[in-house]
């Protein structure tokens, strides 16, 4: 879907409700100041979706810079046709997916050029053996924030970057939809399956120490 | 409204997508009813809610990204280097175009010049050959005038009286 599509013949609802928008129309004529404003206000998040995807820190700051690139030059066509988060969003998910696609080609060659013996990251093999401690015990704060990560990353991309756009950016249905090109009732199927998915990780281990 | 439709086995099939949906917010106030009413009555049903928002809240331990101001800076920067490249490539690209222009102009005026010249050449030209031809009848005008018709003036010419020979005489 175009969000920066058909010129719009008078002011789109969003100038009037999303500061944000106003903000990047500011930055359509030229203002560096409102641009850095944007930048200011939606680096972290970015980074941090960005991160919980490609599971790299640097990368994900390389990838948010992109985005914010690609924002400064599309800015001499953008038209408000959504709110600017899901615009922002919708880059970073494109960006996202083509550097996942890159890595995975890559490590496919190299998995090819080593005759196959490279290890595989499944959580199988990252799991190290269950604590044995029963539902009431101590969880570890470092040790779950692994393992929620080690959960999160066993989902597909696409239940990935739905459940961290849900969670982190509480976007609706409707946005992620338009975020990731995908119809609304196809968002609740993806995100219902991604959350099922997860308790099905994620309960073992907190009623049973479990890990995944 | 009608009655309360019965559950058909597609609304059984979505009731996991709608308890997720109903954690997030996202149904209508009847979807919203079917499922309350489904969580008082489902032990089993309430247990999944308590399950999918516990793993939900577990979420919270993800990483989060505390950026400083290096990341920032460096952003802005390389975007200002950006904008910078691309002004200097629209302004080698109007340089092309105005030269393009420029060459093309001159081009235009050249050929537009050397179809004058042809067409002057070849309406003069045209002329002097029209005289070059006639011209054994003009050095004959005089004696042709005797001539009472053209008729005869015709059988003269199939004779060869008008076609010169190599001193420039009628034959």
């Amino acid at each position: 879907m175009s969000l920066t599509g058909t010129l719009a013949l008078k002011p789109s609802p969003y100038e009037t409700t999303d500061p944000d928008v106003r903000l990047m129309l500011q930055v359509r004529d030229d203002n560096a100041v409102a641009f850095e404003e944007l930048v200011l206000r939606y680096q972290a998040r970015l980074i941090s979706v960005l991160q919980n995807l490609v599971r790299d820190r640097d990368r994900a700051e390389e990838l948010a810079q992109d985005v914010f690139l690609r924002v400064y030059r599309a800015r001499k066509t953008y038209t408000p046709g959504a709110k600017f988060s899901t615009w922002l969003f919708t880059i970073a998910h494109n960006v996202a997916s083509n550097a996942i696609r890159t890595q995975a080609r890559r490590r496919e060659v190299h998995v090819a050029a080593s005759g196959g013996a490279a290890s595989s990251q499944s959580l199988d093999a990252l799991a190290p053996a269950p604590s044995g401690q029963m539902p009431a015990r101590q969880l570890d704060k470092a040790e779950l924030a692994e393992v929620v990560r080690a959960a999160v990353d066993s989902l597909a991309e696409r239940q990935r970057m739905a459940i961290l756009l849900a969670k982190f950016e509480h976007l609706s249905y409707e946005d992620i939809a338009v975020t990731m090109g995908l119809s609304v009732k196809a968002v609740k199927s993806l995100l219902a399956r991604a959350r099922e998915n997860l308790r099905a990780i994620l309960e073992p281990y907190l009623q049973e120490g479990r890990r995944p | 409204m009608n009655a309360e439709p019965k559950p058909t086995q597609e609304t059984q099939d979505d009731f996991p997508a709608d308890l997720v949906a109903y954690l997030d917010g996202e149904l209508d106030a009847e979807q919203t009813r079917a499922v309350e009413e489904r969580l008082s009555q489902d032990l089993d049903f309430r247990r999944q809610l308590r399950e999918l928002q516990r793993t939900w809240d577990l979420l919270d331990h993800l990483p989060t990204a505390n950026v400083d101001d290096s990341f920032t800076r460096t952003t802005l920067a390389m975007v200002a280097v950006s904008a910078a490249d691309d002004a200097e490539r629209v302004a080698a690209r109007q340089g092309r175009r105005k030269r393009w222009f420029w060459w093309t102009g001159m081009g235009a005026a050249a050929a537009a010049f050397a179809a004058g010249y042809v067409a002057v050449w070849e309406l003069v030209g045209r002329e002097n050959r029209r005289l070059l031809r006639d011209l054994p009848v003009i050095q004959r005008l005089d004696q042709y005038r005797y001539a009472d018709n053209i008729e005869f003036l015709r059988l003269l010419e199939r004779e060869g009286l008008f076609t010169e020979d190599e001193t420039g005489h009628a034959m």
